[in-house]
């Protein structure tokens, strides 16, 4: 069998049944191989389109996602998708061409550094030198990508490996091995100052879904009735409908679930990093609390905030162990008051699209199991605020690198990987335009996405940190030369309408939720529209900005 | 304040692990002062010395540098501040 042979069987020993790709010259050996193998390749229509189509499967899932690209620009296309997938824990195993060994350093044709160029992005990485290499090294990579924090790994693999002769045969999958449990000491101190606590809150981040603890945080928070606000990535963490969730904190968050952060004397941090969105100015986030930091990386364990207690492991058994407070009563009760006192309220006196009543409407309507796959921008704080969560895994976001054109192939790869589940796109005129060709993709498999587009005819996001931190002086965010994009979805062969008034809202809805097969909606909106609540940069959480009520 | 720190790590002798290792330390607000490596044939490890320089903390550099897969020991083996010229 050929080293590209091998390759495959050893992708499919460790249960690879979905890879995206693009092919090219270098890793033309590998395509051959395909050919002969059950697992399906998409064709994206852009490397980077590749990665997140992965990531997609793997944030719907919790598998390890497979991309593939050719040396050189096709290989550089994916550094977006695994500095995406490193910064958000996201496991992912991208497969690379290289020219042949002999032309390494040579600067060949299509020649980039890949392992080079991609050193700061990845968990592992590795140059195939030998197919015999070749099992061990795949086997070390899934069991890498998805243990303990998990991340992408980079396989290397030179064209004329790819063709070398071998007599090696796949390994089996390695056992997935939980990490180590924390010390009962250090539960036993975090315990203590659980009890008492008088004003605690839980802030729950992406390693609580990560690290498979979903039902674990419900527990822990239920059994103690704890208040609980979520980061962007831990969004349905714990149910939309749970008495004490107060929602997203940070820059965008909402301003019960910051106040109570900032009120409160014990914060909970359950698989979250302390990063400047959730905090805003650290010196002054939470500044009566004391610190219980539960993480699977101790390198996360006072990186920023020196935790009072740091539990680092298994954030499951972490979780089963920490008791409750003794009496919280009259803290529930002043942040029930909060959230009643900040709740959204529809704006009221005008008839054009308002985006978060849109969003409101679409997730009461939608499905509970949908899978909402966002872009970046606007639009995906709107999601954040104003869609309703019950499972972290149904919230695709860019959250760490805050990646444009990252939610229509993420919501390819969730719709391939989950079939019979209904998933939407939410995007902006700036983000789709990133990745707009993926369109092709869609109308290619016929895939079932639902696309919300909503359009401002700007790069909404800076257009309005320009208007309030940089005296309205807009700069290159003007995009009133859009095309029209439900021509445009038209032309790749999507049904689509738009709309632009808020009484076709429930029709557009509707439409969206009904179609049988892909289809768009492009929403106008104002284009002076702006995210609120908003923490300023550098600036504490509970000084936040809210135009809507002011 | 700025420290002065000497760290000790035993790594794979793997094609790319130096690299990985000078990254951790610049990425993460460290400068290099100095560095001594050297690789054990019968092993395949390599054995570094590192001073670095920074006012971050350094046992956060230590848990970040033993996350690199090819790892096998890390340790902070001197701390001292920098006193102003």
């Amino acid at each position: 069998m050929t080293g590209a042979e091998l390759l495959i069987r050893c992708l499919e020993a460790e249960g690879v049944d979905t890879i995206f790709g693009y092919p090219g010259g270098a890793i033309m050996p590998v395509y051959d191989a395909l050919l002969d193998s059950p697992i399906r390749h998409f064709l994206c229509r852009h490397e980077q389109g590749c990665g997140f189509a992965a990531q997609g499967v793997a944030r719907s899932t919790g598998r390890v996602g497979v991309c593939m690209a050719t040396s050189g620009p096709g290989a550089t296309n994916l550094v977006t998708p695994l500095a995406d997938a490193f910064v958000d824990s996201v496991p992912l195993v991208a497969i690379t061409g290289q020219v042949p060994r002999p032309l390494i350093g040579t600067d060949a044709f299509q020649e980039a550094d890949l392992l080079g160029i991609t050193l700061p992005v990845v968990k592992m990485s590795w140059l195939v030198q030998d197919a015999d290499e070749i099992p061990q090294i795949v086997r070390d990579g899934f069991r890498i990508a998805r243990e303990s924090r998990p991340g992408p790994v980079l396989i290397d693999f030179p064209k004329d490996v790819g063709l070398a002769t071998t007599h090696c045969k796949p390994l089996p999958s390695a056992p997935v091995i939980r990490p180590p449990a924390p010390s009962s000491a250090v539960l036993a101190h975090a315990c203590a100052l659980l009890e008492k606590a008088e004003r605690p809150v839980v802030y729950a981040g992406g390693g609580v879904a990560l690290g498979g603890a979903t039902q674990e945080l419900r527990a822990f928070v239920e059994r103690g009735g704890l208040p609980v606000v979520h980061t962007l990535k831990g969004l349905g963490g714990v149910p939309a409908d749970y008495d004490g969730l107060l929602g997203m904190l940070g820059m965008h968050g909402l301003r019960a679930a910051n106040l109570a952060v900032q009120e409160s004397d014990l914060l909970i941090c359950v698989g979250a990093r302390f990063d400047d969105r959730a905090t805003g100015k650290l010196d002054a986030f939470a500044p009566h609390a004391a610190v219980i930091h539960l993480d699977v990386d101790p390198a996360e364990l006072g990186k920023l905030r020196r935790p009072t207690v740091g539990v680092a492991g298994d954030i499951r058994p972490a979780l089963d162990a920490l008791t409750s407070p003794r009496n919280i009563e009259p803290w529930r009760g002043h942040l029930r008051e909060l959230k009643a006192a900040h709740a959204w309220r529809p704006p009221s006196g005008h008839d054009h699209v308002d985006a978060p009543s849109l969003l409101r409407r679409l997730s009461a309507r939608a499905d509970r199991r949908t899978v909402f796959a966002c872009d970046v921008g606007q639009h995906q704080m709107w999601v954040a605020q104003h869609v309703a969560f019950d499972d972290p895994t149904r919230h695709l976001t860019s959250g760490g690198l805050g990646s444009m054109g990252f939610g229509l192939p993420a919501a390819i790869g969730a719709c391939i990987a989950n079939p019979g589940t209904p998933v939407v796109c939410v995007t902006g005129d700036g983000s789709l335009m990133m990745n707009v060709q993926e369109l092709q993709t869609l109308r290619r498999y016929d895939l079932p996405v639902r696309i919300i587009l909503f359009d401002n005819t700007a790069l909404g996001m800076v257009r309005q940190w320009q208007e309030l931190f940089f005296e309205n002086r807009e700069s290159e965010v003007d995009l009133s030369d859009n095309p029209d994009f439900a021509e445009v979805a038209r032309a790749f062969g999507i049904s689509a309408m738009s709309i632009d008034r808020a009484d076709q809202v429930d029709h557009a809805v509707d439409r969206l939720l009904s179609s049988p097969g892909p289809v768009l909606v492009h929403a106008r909106i104002p284009r002076g529209d702006n995210v609120w609540p908003l923490v300023p940069p550098l600036a504490a959480n509970d000084r936040m900005l809210d135009g809507a009520v002011s | 304040m700025t420290m002065m720190h000497t760290i000790t790590v035993v790594l794979d002798a793997q094609a790319a692990t130096i690299q990985r290792l000078l990254g951790v330390v610049r990425r993460r607000g460290f400068e290099l002062m100095r560095l001594d490596v050297s690789r054990t044939c019968s092993d395949g490890l390599f054995q570094a010395r590192l001073r670095v320089r920074g006012s971050r903390r350094a046992e956060t550099l230590i848990r970040q540098i033993a996350n690199i897969v090819e790892v096998q020991q890390v340790a902070l083996i001197q701390a001292a501040s920098i006193r102003a010229a």
